[in-house]
């Protein structure tokens, strides 16, 4: 079976007897998910691509602490989410030097359409930036990662019934914010 | 309520995804393979520190040094409670002799 075949609890044994392709192959298939589950967690797009680098390394050295039982992606989110929140611990410290990798405002280039498209992007980012970690970790995973309840309550380590709450309440503040800022057109969100 | 959910759902897709930088697996290979090396230049570290206490000459060394810092310490340890030794003797003979109370006011004068 050809190593793009294979699953992930494969992978991870391949990993553990010391194939680095596998982990290569492990990288392939998760970065694209983990960058943007950073992104969405931080604004920053430096910023995430840095914590996801720092997410595989410590896939790497903690392999040993992966049980098979668990699906892969669980404790990779899990890791993913530990080390943006981090990030977001390391900027509250150094506030002055986490200004370079705030949230960024692109410039106004491209097609009216383009712009329009670019600068709602941007709305939502500000409007999810602004709720709780776990409200906002709960929503990303669940809206962008298509995570079910039950895969979202694994990664965060808590109850179903806790995630549904958490996502009941940061929809509730993204209608009244995204509202505002959007304007009349969105009245009926 | 589900259309309401729809409707921001939609919205919501309108953040688009962002794609990894080009170079990021080399990045994650270059940093796993820095801390690797750091952790052995750690244990290295220690294997050193234990194959020298191990000789003789390195470790009556490190004994005599350990001798003097605990000395230091203890000297350091006790020094209050000497001076607190000497108040209460002096609060004693003060209390029942007149030899004592000349004393405690010469203790007092002097400071």
């Amino acid at each position: 079976m050809q190593l793009h075949e294979q699953p992930d609890s494969e992978l991870v044994r391949q990993i553990q007897s010391g194939d680095a392709a596998a982990f290569d192959e492990l990288m392939r298939r998760y970065k694209r998910p983990v960058v943007n589950f950073a992104f969405r967690m931080l604004g920053s797009a430096e910023d995430a691509d840095d914590v996801a680098q720092d997410v595989f390394v410590r896939v790497y050295r903690n392999l040993d602490t992966y049980r098979p039982e668990t699906k892969f992606s669980t404790w990779l989110f899990a890791l993913a989410r530990n080390a943006a929140i981090d990030r977001l611990r390391w900027r509250t410290r150094h506030p002055t030097e986490s200004m370079e990798s705030a949230p960024e405002i692109s410039a106004s280039s491209g097609t009216a359409e383009e712009v329009n498209a670019r600068e709602i992007g941007e709305m939502i980012g500000a409007a999810v930036a602004e709720l709780p970690e776990d409200q906002r970790t709960a929503l990303v995973l669940s809206e962008y990662h298509g995570m079910t309840c039950a895969e979202v309550a694994a990664v965060m380590r808590c109850s179903e019934k806790s995630v549904e709450s958490r996502l009941y309440r940061a929809k509730q503040t993204l209608r009244r914010t995204l509202r505002l800022s959007l304007g009349e057109g969105f009245c009926s969100l | 309520m589900n259309q309401n959910d729809d409707k921001l759902r939609a919205l919501l897709r309108q953040w688009r995804d962002i794609e990894p930088r080009g170079n990021f697996e080399a990045n994650v290979w270059r940093q796993i393979r820095t801390a690797a090396a750091e952790r052995r230049e750690r244990v290295g570290l220690i294997e050193l520190i234990g194959r020298l206490v191990w000789q003789p000459a390195w470790s009556v060394a490190a004994a005599l040094v350990v001798a003097v810092l605990v000395g230091v310490w203890g000297g350091v340890a006790t020094a209050p409670r000497q001076t607190d030794t000497t108040k209460a003797e002096l609060q004693f003979l003060a209390a029942g002799t007149l030899s004592g109370s000349y004393l405690q006011m010469g203790a007092q004068q002097s400071r």
